[in-house]
């Protein structure tokens, strides 16, 4: 032990004192770089943790939010199919009633026409007999005028007493 | 007051005159023309002489006719219509006011106070054109 000691030429005072030298500057490097690049190594890992947290919470979010929104829209596909047939519905239900009215008007006014033409119809025959009469009237008051109507007369007298 | 209708006034013209002759009539009559001029009643005296003729013709049973016809009627004609006319309105005498009118075609018209007695061609062709045309 002592030849080893020699042949490196050890020498406990210098050993200690850069023993004590060696743990000084371990307590320097411990509190002046160690420990607060320890804290912000700490540090970094927690906020890391938290952007972990926090991407794994919005990514949560996100994928409720998209079911959410998945949701909405087939909710919002089905109303707006219901709301489209329930519209061709309607539709047909007005364009039948329409048609239906459409087909009335026509019919009254083809029945209107009917009446119209008939009742003109009726009247033209009613001029057209008044004046035929009216003509007969005439032609027969132009022949009468020259007519000698004695006997006529003599037996209106005799009628007298009965008219 | 009571209006004086002319019917009345001339009915109790005829009935102060009537059976009364010379003086009394010429009194009676007298007396009517005074009431009249009295009550301001001159200006209806054309009317109320037409009532008058009207009550003497009704009371004495004659009937005046007014007669249309187209061509003038024979005498014989005339004398038969009076016959029918006096019968007809059981009447002791007939006056005829004959006219003439060429528009009536034939027959005759007879109009006795508001009776119309129409027996003419132009009306009998008025009433076929009306039947024919209602």
């Amino acid at each position: 032990m002592d030849s080893f000691i020699a042949t490196f030429h050890i020498d406990w005072k210098i050993i200690v004192a850069q023993a004590i030298n060696f743990v000084v500057v371990l307590a320097v490097l411990y509190f002046l770089a160690l420990k607060p690049l320890k804290k912000l190594m700490r540090e970094r890992s927690e906020r890391i943790a938290k952007g972990l947290d926090d991407a794994k919470h919005n990514a949560t979010l996100l994928a409720a939010t998209q079911k959410e929104y998945d949701d909405v829209l087939a909710k919002a596909r089905i109303e707006a199919h219901e709301i489209f047939q329930q519209g061709k519905i309607d539709a047909q239900a007005k364009r039948d009633e329409m048609m239906e009215e459409a087909k009335k008007d026509v019919e009254t006014m083809i029945a209107n026409g009917k009446k119209t033409l008939e009742s003109e119809k009726v009247k033209m025959v009613e001029e057209a007999k008044k004046e035929i009469v009216a003509l007969v009237v005439k032609a027969t008051e132009k022949l009468l005028e020259d007519e000698d109507t004695k006997s006529y007369d003599e037996q209106m007298v005799k009628r007298v007493k009965k008219a | 007051m009571a209006t004086l209708s002319t019917k009345n006034i001339a009915y109790a013209l005829y009935e102060a005159t009537k059976d009364k002759q010379g003086k009394d009539l010429e009194t009676a009559l007298s007396n009517g023309v005074a009431f009249l001029a009295n009550k301001h009643l001159l200006s209806r005296t054309s009317e109320i002489l037409r009532e008058l003729e009207k009550i003497i013709d009704e009371k004495e049973g004659v009937v005046r006719a007014r007669v249309e016809t187209s061509r003038k009627l024979t005498k014989g004609m005339e004398a038969e219509l009076e016959k029918e006319i006096k019968e007809r309105y059981k009447a002791k005498e007939v006056h005829l006011d004959t006219a003439e009118n060429r528009t009536l075609l034939g027959g005759l018209k007879i109009q006795v106070g508001d009776e119309v007695i129409d027996l003419t061609l132009s009306h009998k062709l008025a009433q076929l054109q009306n039947h024919l045309t209602p």
